[in-house]
């Protein structure tokens, strides 16, 4: 039974990655942000928004239509939660209110 | 049905401080009996009441009641906007205790470079009967380790429950969400005198066919798996008191403004009880307003 249900979950798995992966193919890819890029990023509100994506948007979406105010307790907020250091923070709050 | 308000409040104070508040309200229907006429009954629960002072980037000290820190379900995924599934798994009730803790928590990044950070919390949480406010006495902590090139973090939990019989639970997590797609992989492993069992999740957001604003691209199917093998009968542990197993099938579609519809259905297999399927369907809407006047600064 164990191993029934546990090939049934790794078989789904592998089926949600396979056809992500395919569809990537298809489109244009995108690639995880490089060290090159992070330095050459044009402002800190890219910076901020590559941060954001890979610490905060891992499990949510930014906020709409949010005020500088709001920004900046939605970022403290965030900084207890996803262990962000004091320069994530600073770049972020830059890319949710510039 | 079960209407749900979860009002999350969060407070700066300066460059440091910040209060910070999270509670659920509810209202649950039960029938009585099969057949039988419908009664409800509210609950109001605080889940987080913290002061958090950040110290530096490698600590924050939070007072107060904060969400036990065991493995990732608890902390992160709890918020039933953030939640790809509305039922908790089997073993988000392992190592938690009653879901938050009272007392002190420290939590930081011990490193932190452009390939990989290494992330802490540990907490000590004392005994609490106040009505509407208690608490279980118990320590504990996490560590993980995240990569950001990849997005793929590992973690570790235990904790010690100091309360009646003493005991461990142990934990391990894993979370990897590719750039290359838009696929999440979540998974837990936690184990406690009670059994041990697991859960794993994956999620696929279909905007890569024509995009996220469009009408496939605003669906996301999920699928996860759980089980659950019992050791020892402990009462009122909140765990299948039989082992137990159930797959779930989700299809979450994102609205705009922050409105979000999910359903799923799982079927429920215990070993020595009636097999039963579970049938889910919401909506949620995230919202923010400021809660007091001031100034931008």
């Amino acid at each position: 039974m164990k191993a029934r249900w546990f090939t049934i979950a790794a078989g789904c798995t592998f089926l949600f990655c396979t056809l992500a992966l395919a569809q990537d193919k298809q489109n244009k890819p995108q690639t995880a942000p490089s060290a090159s890029a992070h330095e050459n990023a044009p402002n800190e509100s890219a910076r901020g928004e590559k941060l954001f994506r890979t610490n905060c948007g891992r499990c949510h979406n930014p906020p709409e239509n949010i005020s500088p105010r709001e920004a900046r307790a939605v970022v403290r907020h965030m900084r207890v939660r996803a262990t962000l250091t004091d320069e994530d923070e600073r770049l972020i709050l830059k890319f949710l209110a510039p | 049905m079960q209407p749900v308000l979860a009002p999350v409040l969060s407070v700066p104070l300066g460059d440091r401080w910040l209060i910070e508040s999270r509670a659920d309200l509810r209202v649950v229907d039960f029938q009585q009996g099969p057949g039988g006429s419908y009664s409800n009954e509210s609950f109001a629960t605080l889940e987080y009441l913290q002061l958090d002072y950040n110290a530096n980037s490698h600590l924050t000290i939070s007072a107060g009641r904060f969400l036990t820190p065991f493995n990732i379900y608890n902390e992160r995924i709890t918020p039933i906007w953030i939640s790809k599934l509305q039922d908790a798994p089997y073993v988000a009730a392992i190592g938690t205790g009653l879901g938050y803790s009272d007392g002190l928590m420290l939590r930081g990044n011990v490193i932190s470079t452009r390939d990989f950070a290494v992330n802490y919390e540990g907490y000590f949480s004392v005994a609490s009967t106040i009505n509407k406010l208690t608490s279980q006495r118990g320590t504990g902590g996490r560590v993980s380790v995240f990569i950001p090139h990849t997005r793929l973090e590992l973690g570790t939990s235990y904790r010690r429950t100091l309360e009646g019989t003493r005991f461990n639970s142990e934990g391990a997590d894993l979370t990897w969400e590719p750039y290359q797609a838009p696929i999440q992989i979540r998974g837990e492993w936690a184990r406690s005198q009670s059994g041990f069992g697991y859960w794993i999740q994956a999620s696929y957001r279909l905007s890569q066919i024509k995009g996220e604003s469009s009408l496939i691209g605003r669906l996301e199917p999920v699928f996860r798996m759980q089980q659950f093998f019992r050791s020892e009968a402990i009462p009122n542990d909140s765990l299948p008191t039989t082992n137990a197993q159930q797959p779930t099938f989700g299809l979450n579609y994102y609205l705009p403004h922050e409105v979000r519809l999910n359903a799923s259905y799982g079927r429920q297999l215990m070993s020595n009880a009636t097999n039963t399927n579970v049938w889910d369907f919401g909506i949620t809407y995230r919202f923010l307003f400021p809660a007091w006047p001031g100034a931008s600064r």
